[in-house]
């Protein structure tokens, strides 16, 4: 009887049950989103530090990070490490030269990086704003050089023409040669932009005499969990001679900051759900409280207390129930209208400043979406059950006066 | 008149839900005080961390410095031009003036590529926080000393008390060589100053350089950097006739700036959300209200109150509320912001990252106008704004509303 | 060896006699041999001229082959003592004033030797990179009883030579009267001109030279030779980086 009362009384107001489940799931859609923008947000910042390292993991001879020079280099990876960087957990690896160099055109001269890469290797993340603007992006075949626009703009020189690049060779010697520009690219990092030029690696090791031989290994990985395995494998592949890291072992400022912005993040998050929850409280209270009238009449008719609270409670229950319902899907929704991400080009140099992406997506975690709900849930819950045992208790003719 | 004692009273003869209402307006605008408060604060650690270090707020140099800095590009003898730009700028400003060159830096074994800047010691230590980023070792006194990078030191193998040698070319283009002794190596959180980074006094540098009473920067650090755009026309009408030209620290650093925009955009979604969320309870809250108090409302009808002036009643009472919630809610966030400003906030974490890299351990929120009011008076006018469909829904109300169920 | 330019002059000469053009290629290379000898011997000025300064140098150098060189100031006094050797590719530099000797990283090749308006990478270029290009004769002309040879030369495709090309105005006794670097775009950049000449122990040399950046007038470097000596007996030992120490 009570559930039939109950239901009854749902719609017998609709405007009020309405304003109710919409209040509900306005809040729940908010916390939703905002928990699931939050989340994307620092993924997007780790994901592109670590695509900036690049890799979760690097292997190099150990003085290189000090002094990145041809002097440091090591021996492509043995048949053994190749297994390791086969192995499943490995999303991708790559394996690079990386040398300071210098660029000259007829106008100027500019002190770079040069990459040697293996372009299939290296995927760029479009997202992180990198593309080729002119020309055509290296190939492992390619004939000349590819660099950045801010480069080409510096030094005067264009799609076509020849540079020089002036380097230390394998051997402590001067190395040169003349490289057509096949390709300009932008990206996201101005810096990056005007610093890095790229070759083919079997080009570079050409250049630098230095056959079969690489300035670092690099790789990501699917799961970060099997980071520290795949760090003793590798680092047992390699030898000891050879230095293996972690991105967080490498690039400090970066792991402290994800530390302070998960601990920083948390607290905002909770806060804001405190206020977002007032909000729903305010609505669930009132909404009992505007009823002790009818609360009033019920207890006359002679309604036991009890069943009085069962069946108000219930009928915030199910109010609540839809408005979760409808406040996830309109969530659901929203995510996916924004899944490619909101685009933020136009502030993006800052963005690259600060280590994120010019792009600003969601990131849906289920454990987040299971936990909101359920928070929405016990809220709900205590809010409608309190006060209406409180009206409840109280003496019928009483309540009946109330307004 | 009739009307806002009426609505006034309302609000009290409806405790409970007034104090929800306004509760959670408090809330909202306390949490907008804090965190808008806090970000501010937070901008302002990240430009005085940035520009703290070595750039400044302001820098005067030639005009084709900025784009092309190279040694000859002389803003020429100082003190005419200190006195200027003190005298212009006031006394609270900090300054400094350095040379600046390209030069070798070798050691027994190593040889490697640096900046290297000619500062005064003592007006260096006092204007920045590159002094006081010295790990090992301890700043430049006078003399031939040099101090340099965390990671240069490592490269060239050295550490306090070797020897480097420098290898450059001087103001005239003749030879700069010198011998100089390591006394202090720093480590900031910029790898490429701790990489490329050297500095030895302002007297040593115009002596190996051959640049006596020439000087490319002047530097300038100003109490706050929201000062910035008033200091730099003020200086700039005064150096134009000199030819000079005074640079800020979006001219000096581009990315900063984009750097900043950038959190206050992703900030704005957060913000967005909650106010967008409590003006949505406002209004959820206010129309049923109404629609709970229909008798009330029908009484007053048959009174003969205009559905009209119901619905001023409505609005009126939705402003009081709105205007409670203001006030309470900068107060509290006021009371807030303040305690933390002297106290600041910590988060995990942050200490570590502090002593690392010689940045303050703690957030400060910024107590100012905009950040107390900006948040509130959004959800104010949102509230306000609110009580359009309940003043409609009042005014529509029928006139036998007086026996409508509850 | 003395003969070898003589040589080539007796072998081109009947070929002009006789209406053939010589070779492109040989031409160059006959003035490469014609300025730098087996070895020399000799004192010059440098000066840099700029819109606002200028500044001589004296130096006195001593030339071994085709890439020894060792160059050391006399004057002015605050830069008399440093001395560079160039041995290949690579340059090393001594200064009285810090008493060490430094290798020149591959990073500071491309800035300026000393102020000028040559790189160190210029100065330590020997003269194989003929090599590196494709030598056409262009055209000749007669002034003054001489034949004036124009060459171009086009860079090979990955030679490290950033022009587009470089124009050689050679005499027909293998004076090289001026050397012109253009840009890949077809504009005129820099220019070597040879602006006085004379004729020492038999051989004809540029006395005066100058490096002129088209675009900006007022900027030079000129190198005036005060005396040289050619084909001198000179020691290797000369040529290493411990005599830059020792260095007078």
């Amino acid at each position: 009887m009570i559930s039939r009362l109950a239901w009854r009384n749902l719609w017998r107001n609709k405007e009020r049950s309405l304003l109710m489940i919409s209040a509900v799931a306005i809040a729940v859609c908010a916390m939703l989103f905002m928990v699931a923008m939050t989340r994307g947000f620092m993924q997007g910042i780790l994901d592109s530090g670590i695509n900036n390292l690049p890799g979760h993991m690097q292997a190099h001879s150990p003085q290189y990070l000090d002094d990145p020079s041809i002097d440091h280099r090591f021996s492509t990876p043995s048949e053994a490490a190749q297994s390791v960087l086969d192995d499943p957990s490995v999303a991708r690896w790559l394996q690079r030269i990386k040398v300071p160099a210098v660029v000259q055109s007829e106008y100027a001269s500019q002190g770079v990086t040069l990459l040697g890469i293996e372009p299939e290797r290296e995927i760029q993340d479009q997202r992180l704003g990198y593309k080729v603007v002119e020309g055509k992006d290296i190939t492992s075949q390619s004939n000349g050089i590819l660099i950045g626009a801010k480069l080409a703009e510096k030094l005067e020189t264009e799609l076509g023409k020849r540079i020089v690049l002036m380097t230390q060779s394998g051997d402590g010697r001067l190395a040169e040669r003349g490289y057509r520009i096949v390709g300009v690219y932008q990206t996201t990092f101005a810096a990056k932009e005007e610093a890095e030029v790229y070759l083919p690696l079997n080009q570079a090791q050409s250049l630098l005499e230095v056959p079969n031989q690489i300035s670092e290994i690099a790789l990501f990985t699917s799961d970060i969990g099997e980071l520290e395995r795949l760090q003793d494998s590798l680092q047992t592949a390699l030898g000891a001679e050879i230095e293996v890291l972690r991105w967080d072992q490498i690039d400090e400022y970066l792991s402290a900051s994800m530390q302070t912005m998960s601990g920083f993040v948390f607290i905002i998050v909770a806060v804001v759900f405190l206020t977002l929850s007032f909000a729903l409280v305010n609505t669930l209270i009132m909404a009992i409280f505007e009823r002790t009238p009818e609360i009033g009449l019920l207890l006359a008719l002679g309604l036991k207390p009890r069943s009085v609270v069962a069946a108000l409670t219930l009928e915030s229950m199910v109010m609540l129930g839809i408005g979760l319902i409808v406040g996830n899907v309109l969530a659901q929704g929203i995510l996916l209208g924004f899944r490619d991400g909101i685009d933020l080009s136009s502030v993006a140099e800052g963005l690259a400043m600060a280590g994120a992406s010019p792009y600003l997506t969601a990131q849906v975690n289920v454990s987040d979406w299971l936990t909101t709900n359920l928070l929405v849930l016990l809220l709900g819950l205590l809010t409608s059950w309190w006060p209406a045992r409180r009206a409840a208790r109280l003496d019928p003719v009483e309540a009946l006066q109330k307004t | 008149m009739r009307i806002e004692r009426l609505a006034w009273r309302n609000l009290w003869r409806h405790k409970k839900r007034s104090w929800l209402t306004i509760g959670a307006m408090v809330f909202c605008n306390t949490l907008l005080i804090f965190l808008i408060g806090l970000q501010v604060g937070n901008y302002r650690m990240m430009i005085d961390n940035t520009l703290g270090v070595l750039t400044g707020h302001l820098q005067v140099q030639t005009p084709a410095y900025l784009d092309a800095p190279k040694l000859r590009e002389s803003i020429g003898d100082s003190k005419d031009l200190i006195n200027d730009i003190n005298t212009t700028l006031g006394k609270e400003i900090k300054l400094t003036p350095r040379l600046a060159a390209g030069a070798l830096l070798n050691s027994e074994s190593r040889s490697f590529g640096a900046q290297i800047l000619g500062v005064e010691p003592t007006l260096e230590a006092e204007f920045g926080l590159l002094a006081g980023t010295i790990s090992r070792g301890r700043w430049l006194n006078t003399g031939t000393e040099i101090v340099i990078g965390e990671t240069l030191a490592k490269n060239l193998q050295v550490s306090v008390g070797d020897e480097l040698t420098l290898l450059g070319s001087g103001y005239d283009g003749s030879f700069a060589a010198n011998v100089l002794t390591v006394v202090g190596i720093f480590q900031t959180s910029m790898a490429d100053m701790n990489r490329g980074l050297a500095l030895i006094p302002l007297e040593e540098f115009e002596f190996t350089f051959t640049a006596k009473d020439q000087l490319n920067v002047i530097a300038i650090a100003l109490p706050h950097f929201a000062e910035t755009d008033a200091a730099k026309e003020r200086l700039s009408r005064v150096l134009d006739a000199e030819n000079l030209a005074v640079r800020d620290w979006n001219e000096l650093i581009p990315g900063l700036r984009q750097a900043i925009l950038s959190d206050v955009i992703s900030a704005f979604f957060i913000y967005a959300v909650l106010v967008v969320v409590i003006i949505f309870s406002v209004l959820n809250t206010q129309l049923m209200a109404v629609l709970e108090r229909r008798r009330e409302f029908g009484t007053l009808l048959a009174l003969g109150i205009a559905p009209s002036q119901l619905g001023r009643l409505v609005f009126t009472e939705t402003v009081f509320l709105g205007l409670l919630g203001l006030i309470i809610g900068v107060g509290g966030g006021l009371a807030l912001n303040y305690y933390l400003s002297i106290y600041g906030l910590e988060f995990e974490g942050m200490e570590e990252m502090a002593s690392k890299f010689n940045m303050s351990a703690r957030m400060y929120p910024e107590i100012s106008w905009f950040t107390t009011l900006s948040g509130p008076s959004l959800v104010f006018i949102g509230a306000v704004l609110a009580s359009i469909w309940p003043v409609l829904k009042a005014r529509a109300l029928p006139l036998l509303a007086g026996r409508g169920s509850t | 060896m003395r003969i070898a330019p003589i040589l080539l002059l007796l072998i081109l000469a009947p070929q002009a006699l006789a209406g053939d053009t010589p070779n492109a290629t040989d031409i160059i290379k006959a003035a490469m041999e014609v300025w730098r000898g087996e070895s020399s011997n000799g004192e010059m000025t440098m000066t840099i001229h700029r819109p606002d300064w200028e500044r001589s140098m004296t130096i006195h150098s001593r030339t071994k082959g085709l890439d020894k060189s060792f160059l050391i100031v006399k004057a002015p006094k605050k830069d008399a003592g440093n001395a560079t050797l160039l041995l290949d590719d690579d340059m090393w530099s001594y200064s009285p004033r810090i008493k060490r000797v430094i290798k020149i990283p591959s990073s500071m090749m491309a800035q300026s030797w000393m102020g000028s308006d040559l790189s160190n990478r210029d100065i330590t270029k020997d003269t194989g990179v003929i090599d590196e290009y494709d030598h056409t004769l262009m055209g000749t002309r007669e002034e003054n009883g001489h034949t004036i040879y124009q060459i171009r030369s086009i860079p090979h495709e990955d030679a490290p030579v950033v022009w587009g090309q470089e124009v050689y105005t050679i005499r027909d006794d293998f004076l090289m009267l001026q050397q012109e670097f253009w840009d890949q775009d077809n504009q005129l950049i820099k220019t070597i001109r040879t602006l006085e000449h004379k004729v020492i122990s038999g051989r004809p040399v540029g006395t005066r030279m100058r490096v002129q950046d088209q675009n900006k007038p007022n900027e030079w470097t000129e190198l005036t030779i005060n005396s040289i000596e050619f084909e001198v007996e000179i020691d290797d030992n000369i040529f290493t980086v411990g005599q830059l120490r020792s260095a007078r």
